[in-house]
């Protein structure tokens, strides 16, 4: 089925009056049925193809992209992208577009995916909604489709493509001052539960209604695996890519080697792990490659594209993102290692904390020590002696996160797969000590 | 493609829809950046197609296609109607519009020189001259300016009978030094963070900007911060920096007064709002008498300025809050009927396949009376907080935290001592509340903010905030350890 895509790659290159051409064609369906109040109040559909082309002259880059795939659409793109490398100055470290390497084989498609009709979202959508209407609750959350193909070839040789498909649903469900939230994704529609979702975020909501106040301060916390990924995605965006580590503002700068966490937290990238989102190459067309971020407490590394490995002098590790968009390689397929605990037994161990099911608006307060603040949302709850007592109102935390993954305590057995930042990840619950809360809000 | 636009609503007009519209939208930007001493990337992004919305038995319906034919449009319109039938199975209330007088009209922003006319190596020049320009500091290991240029084209045509043609034009740069020691980063940029300000307007911004000229400065305070202390923990009177007031406005006031947010239809997402309805007849008191914010779609060179919103509204200029008090939401034909009242022109869409989403305009401060030499001269022992760096506030927008790049100690009238990783966190009244100055409008500048997200498929809107500095009092700062 990637064919079609291939074959606008290999006409674009064999057009091309640059050096060295890339070409990353990228198409697919995507739909999402969106309730709130108890209703669906949006509902969408989208087809679409794009085609970026990479011109290299000498080592001057232009990038151009566009959809419109008509044979003018692709001879005008070609040539904007060569008229934007002509006209201006060289990138004296630009090593050039990779060779082809040999790519593994993922399972990241279903044919599920092509038979969830707007008639079937809807009746899953309902099939969160009628539960938490029965219990006077409210529900709002999303029931949504993609199906994708990426095709990457350039003129040295390279020639992948893949399929990808996604089904996620989740659920935000409220009752006066409770609310709760579950949520699950996965290329295999059959592996989301969607009457699950609803029935945790119902349970979640309906245990947190009317909330008590409580002090900020450092308290001891379980937190649910969204919640963890929430933390772990924003500090691989802070300190996993190699444009940062090399720039001396990853908080992984100078510290390799060094044992920065608790020996219990292994944090890696792989790509090829079909317990993700599997990809099995990045957007220059390179394998992906498992590469440890944290093994045992111990910072390991970073990834790296062709442009920032050839600065590194390395190879790249896969991990290139979309030509023009400056961020440099990031991780996007992260894995978390199990513990042994599992949240039920992180509960019993707390003389007093919090149990937290996910945050909300995190961002960076100070990168270099991998500070991030945030608030936590949807059932938040109060744990005293063993046992989880009592909804409490939401809390902003500021917090270290290399502090936080050093005062880790313990994580569960199970893990599961996440929706996060930087793409879904795999993650178990963490009980973390001492996890410092800033201030409280006023629900 | 006012053909297509056109074939596209008489489609869906023969549907027996209740209502039903056709966005052609082609967005085209170009952007670059130079970084230490070369460019990083020079990138061209033209993204076109049509996205059909239908109104049937009471539910929305959409569907979007980038393949510009009557075909693929036909199958589209068919189904955007589908999509609309399979919603009424959640049996909720069915959506009714405010009316509208539909319209025929055409718009282009206001501009004096083309930005996609002006020359790559021009562009370029600019910003290779600014970021060399931010070399004269050895700590200062990254050096990067930036540049957008960027244009959309909308064609609406509605079952109603509008026809409106819109093309909008923005540009945006700015500069950025980033100091680096072992174990500390510290950033400084002009004229705001992230790839700096934005504004509708012609290429003539990107000169009138003068990047290299506030070069010097810019790394000079990057480097001094890396030995600055961190900004003690307290409670502290603060005069925030324009663009910094920018953001909190963008947050604190812009999202919740959003009638969707207000209304639910954003819960599994950004949010709530604390602004329920009540508050809409009950003379709230959002904010001290003295602030006074309008929600501005018609004011110049803003990112939310345009004719006609996305359902064929016209533009306007509301009064959000007068003399502190909460009068108006920004809604949608859908959602105004709720609060008996009409589309205030709020509804855009993040290009074609997108839904139009009720979104901030230019939300602005009206200017006050203060001279920012006479406001700092009052101000002995605050603190001057410049550039935003961080932000987050919860899920009804009630509680926030903004880190900033730099503060300055307020001595004598003057800017004096800097601080490092300056935060400072609050309630959004209680805020407000203790807002007791604002500049006025020779300090008054329009900050673009074109990253705004919102909705499920995400959508990023461009939008602007009209600010100039304001004083608040008992603020605490200094969250960061």
């Amino acid at each position: 089925m990637t064919e079609s895509l291939r074959k606008i790659a290999a006409n674009v290159i064999a057009a091309s009056k640059a050096d060295q051409t890339e070409v990353v064609v990228s198409g697919g369906d995507s739909a999402l049925t969106r309730f709130a109040g108890n209703t669906i109040h949006q509902n969408v559909a989208e087809e679409n193809v794009s085609v970026a082309v990479r011109a290299i002259v000498g080592k001057r880059i232009g990038v151009a992209s566009s959809n419109d795939i008509s044979p003018r659409g692709l001879k005008a793109l070609a040539k904007t992208a060569l008229d934007i490398a002509k006209h201006q100055p060289e990138t004296p470290d630009f090593p050039g577009l990779p060779e082809a390497k040999p790519t593994a084989q993922v399972k990241a498609y279903s044919d599920g995916i092509t038979s969830v009709s707007p008639a079937k979202r809807a009746s899953a959508a309902v099939s969160i909604i009628k539960p938490a209407a029965k219990k006077g609750a409210i529900a709002s959350g999303t029931i949504s489709t993609e199906y994708g193909e990426l095709a990457i070839a350039n003129s040295l040789g390279v020639d992948v493509a893949y399929m990808s498909s996604a089904f996620e649903a989740s659920a935000v469900i409220e009752k006066g001052s409770g609310a709760g939230y579950a949520g699950a994704i996965s290329w295999e529609p059959s592996r989301v539960d969607v009457k699950r979702v609803g029935k945790t975020a119902l349970a979640k909501c309906l245990k947190s209604v009317e909330p008590i106040g409580i002090e900020a301060g450092e308290y001891t916390v379980v937190l649910e695996p969204q919640a963890v990924a929430e933390l772990v995605a924003y500090m691989a965006y802070m300190g996993f890519g190699a444009q940062d580590f090399l720039e001396g503002t990853s908080f992984l700068t100078s510290r390799i080697g060094q044992k920065i966490m608790s020996e219990s937290v292994s944090i890696w990238d792989d790509g090829l792990d079909e317990a993700g989102m599997p990809a099995p190459f990045d957007y220059e067309g390179v394998p992906k490659q498992r590469v440890g971020f944290i093994e045992g407490g111990v910072a390991k590394g970073v990834v790296y594209d062709t442009y920032f490995a050839a600065k590194a002098g390395k190879t790249s590790t896969g991990h290139a993102l979309p030509a023009g968009y400056g961020e440099g390689p990031l991780p996007t397929n992260i894995i978390m290692a199990a513990g042994t605990s599992s949240i039920e037994e992180m509960i019993a161990s707390t003389e007093r904390g919090l149990l937290v099911t996910r945050f909300h608006y995190v961002n960076i307060a100070d990168p270099a020590n991998a500070v991030l603040t945030g608030l936590t949302r949807d059932g938040t709850f109060l744990i005293t002696k063993g046992k989880v007592r009592r909804p409490v109102r939401n809390l902003r935390f500021t917090e270290s996160m290399v502090k936080a993954f050093a005062s880790v305590e313990a994580l569960s057995k199970e893990r599961s797969l996440e929706p996060a930042m930087l793409g879904a990840m795999v993650v178990p619950a963490a009980k973390i000590e001492r996890f410092r809360f800033s201030g409280t809000t006023e629900f | 493609m006012k053909e297509l636009a056109s074939y596209a609503r008489d489609l869906v007009s023969g549907m027996r829809v209740t209502y039903g519209d056709a966005r052609y939208v082609e967005t085209r930007s170009e952007n670059i950046e130079v970084k230490n001493g070369a460019p990083r990337s020079v990138t061209s992004r033209v993204s076109r197609g049509i996205g059909i919305r239908v109104l049937a038995d009471g539910y929305w319906g959409f569907a979007a296609t980038s393949t510009l034919n009557k075909r693929a449009v036909a199958k589209a319109c068919r189904e955007a109607l589908k999509i609309a039938r399979a919603g009424s199975r959640a049996k909720g209330t069915p959506i009714t519009l405010t009316p509208v007088t539909p319209v025929v009209a055409e718009y282009v922003t206001p501009y004096l020189e083309d930005p996609f006319k002006v020359s790559l190596e021009e562009k370029i020049g600019i910003l290779l001259k600014a970021e060399a320009a931010l070399g004269g500091e050895a700590s200062v290991k990254v050096r990067q300016a930036f540049y957008q240029g960027f244009e959309r084209r909308t064609v609406f045509a509605s079952t109603e009978g509008a026809l409106i043609d819109q093309r909008i034009v923005q540009v945006g740069g700015g500069i950025t030094a980033t100091a680096v020691a072992e174990g500390d980063s510290q950033v400084r940029s002009y004229p705001h963070s992230f790839r700096g300000n934005f504004q509708s307007t012609g290429f003539e911004y990107l000169r009138e900007l003068d990047l290299a000229g506030h070069a010097p400065r810019v790394a000079s305070e990057a480097a001094a911060l890396l030995s600055a202390p961190t900004l003690p923990e307290g409670k502290r009177t603060v005069v925030l920096e324009g663009g910094q007031l920018g953001l909190q406005i963008h947050e604190s006031i812009g999202h919740p007064i959003e009638l969707d947010r207000v209304l639910g239809m954003e819960a599994a997402y950004a949010g709530t709002s604390f602004l329920t309805l009540d508050k809409l007849t009950s003379d709230f008191r959002y904010a001290s008498p003295i602030v006074n914010i309008v929600a501005d779609a018609t004011a110049p060179k803003g990112l939310g300025t345009f004719a006609y919103d996305d359902e064929g509204v016209s533009a306007e200029r509301i009064e959000v809050i007068k003399d502190g008090i909460f009068r108006n939401y920004l809604m949608s034909r859908e959602t105004a009927g709720v609060v008996g009242r009409q589309s205030n022109g709020t509804m855009r869409a993040d290009g074609w396949s997108r839904i139009p989403l009720i979104r901030m305009t230019n939300i602005n401060i009206v200017p006050g009376t203060w001279r920012l030499e006479d406001l700092l001269a009052d101000s002995d022992g605050g603190l001057y907080l410049a550039t935003n760096r961080a932000w987050s506030i919860d899920n009804k927008r009630l509680n926030f935290q903004f880190g900033t790049e730099i503060a300055y100690e307020i001595e004598g009238g003057k800017l004096g001592k800097i601080y490092k990783n300056p935060t400072y966190t609050g309630i959004t009244p209680e805020f407000w509340n203790s807002c007791d100055a604002v500049c006025n409008k020779d300090y008054w500048i329009m900050w673009g903010t074109p990253n705004c997200g919102k909705g499920q498929p995400g959508q990023t809107a461009r939008v602007s905030h009209g600010t100039a500095p304001a004083r608040f009092r008992n603020v605490r700062v200094g969250v960061v350890k």
